[in-house]
């Protein structure tokens, strides 16, 4: 850290609050035309156990782990289930379980090579592995992250974009499957309320949505593609207005549909 | 939204000295690579808050702020979490400001701080959902800048 860092963390703790207001509002203009970048804008599953964990006090170690499905020769499945893994591992880093978080990293290596990937993230094995070790859980979470960045790169640099979409996709999936299962047996209302996620699975959909007719005609974007408006139309329902344990239970039936599409071995 | 005392940020910052060589190294990102300076400063400031508990985001954005043309970035953030948002130009000539929008695209009556090319803005998410950050030029004319965020 430079002597900047040091005096701007001085700094900071000295300085009053500037209580101004650039502007008031922003215009629904303004609100339209915001950037969008998928690793800014959507949260990382950490960031979404963070808040559940304010609301609960998930018992992080009893959830089951996601087990390494039969190798898929679809390469969009593929790339769901690396999204699997990574979520796993911000499970793991919730749980503080150093061994959970290697063996879902071992399997998030495993499936990288799958898809010639393991190059792009050769070098976070070891960090990963020690950060676990040592305990070090922010870390840990901020270099899971990057690991996530790194096979997005690497995705880029083999011109397999389409995958991005399924890598974000099955983190998403993971995440909210936990979480949602997780709300359905303690329902209250500040748990299920960061369930309301519809500007994400919008994204998601337009995303799958635009693909290339090759990739959309798969029955496995297909099956993805109509949960996820399901679920959509779900969580419209209750962006201003508590969720029910109906609605919750509901979405509870979607995701497990969407974790089975994901687990389950694709035709050749 | 708490703010520690300013001895504690002082002692946290010297104890950082120490730590920060056991830290993630972040994703080069290619369409970022333009841009590593302004993205380093944020980054160096978001830093100094791991010591609080936070944890800093490896997705970032980077492009170019020109005065009288805010950006607006969109962040998906969730209620009860707590949140700084950083920003940094490479022009220290510049001033710049952060500030953060509610997914109705209120002012959230955040906390802000400006010192030279650097800004940041804090605050507890009351609501799930969209939340508009704006970054913008109050002094100068342009620069290129970043903005990464931290969270806990």
């Amino acid at each position: 850290m430079s002597i900047r860092a040091i005096l701007y963390s001085t700094l900071l703790s000295l300085a009053i609050p500037n209580l101004g207001a650039w502007t008031d509002s922003l215009s629904v203009e303004e609100k339209k035309s915001a950037v969008f970048l998928e690793t800014v804008s959507i949260p990382t599953t950490g960031e979404f156990f963070a808040a559940i964990a304010k609301e609960s006090s998930p018992a992080w170690c009893d959830i089951p782990k996601t087990i390494l499905p039969p190798p898929s020769p679809s390469r969009e499945q593929l790339a769901l289930q690396l999204g699997f893994f990574i979520a796993d591992g911000f499970l793991g880093t919730e749980a503080q379980d150093p061994q959970g978080v290697k063996n879902s990293a071992h399997d998030l290596f495993y499936l990288a090579k799958k898809l010639n990937l393991s190059q792009s993230i050769q070098a976070r094995g070891q960090s990963i592995s020690d950060f676990a070790k040592d305990g070090a859980w922010n870390s840990l979470q901020e270099e899971l992250e990057a690991t996530r960045n790194d096979i997005r790169l690497g995705m880029q640099e083999q011109k397999d974009t389409h995958l991005l979409v399924f890598l974000t996709t099955g983190i998403w999936i993971r995440g909210m499957d936990i979480a949602v299962h997780l709300a359905a047996a303690n329902p209250k209302p500040a748990l299920t309320s960061l369930l309301v996620q519809p500007a994400i699975i919008s994204h998601l959909i337009s995303r799958l949505s635009g693909m290339p007719e090759n990739t959309l005609s798969l029955s496995i974007t297909q099956k993805i593609l109509h949960d996820l408006n399901v679920a959509l139309q779900l969580s419209q329902l209750y962006v201003d207005a508590p969720m029910p344990d109906a609605a919750v239970h509901e979405l509870a039936t979607i995701m497990t549909s969407l974790t089975t599409i994901v687990e389950t071995p694709a035709k050749p | 939204m708490k703010i520690s005392p300013p001895i504690i940020c002082i002692l946290l910052g010297l104890a950082s000295l120490v730590a920060s060589d056991n830290k993630p190294q972040p994703s080069p990102l290619d369409w970022n690579t333009t841009d590593q300076s302004a993205r380093g400063k944020a980054r160096e400031m978001a830093n100094t808050f791991g010591m609080h508990g936070y944890r800093m985001r490896d997705g970032h954005w980077v492009g170019t702020l020109e005065k009288g043309r805010p950006v607006v970035v969109a962040v998906h953030l969730s209620a009860g979490n707590d949140y700084w948002f950083f920003a940094s130009g490479d022009d220290l000539g510049t001033k710049l400001r952060v500030s953060i929008y509610d997914p109705e695209g209120f002012y959230t009556g955040s906390q802000c701080y400006q010192e030279g090319a650097t800004a940041s803005s804090g605050f507890t998410a009351l609501r799930t959902g969209p939340h508009f950050i704006q970054l913008a030029i109050t002094e100068g004319d342009n620069t290129n800048a970043s903005m990464v965020y931290s969270y806990k």
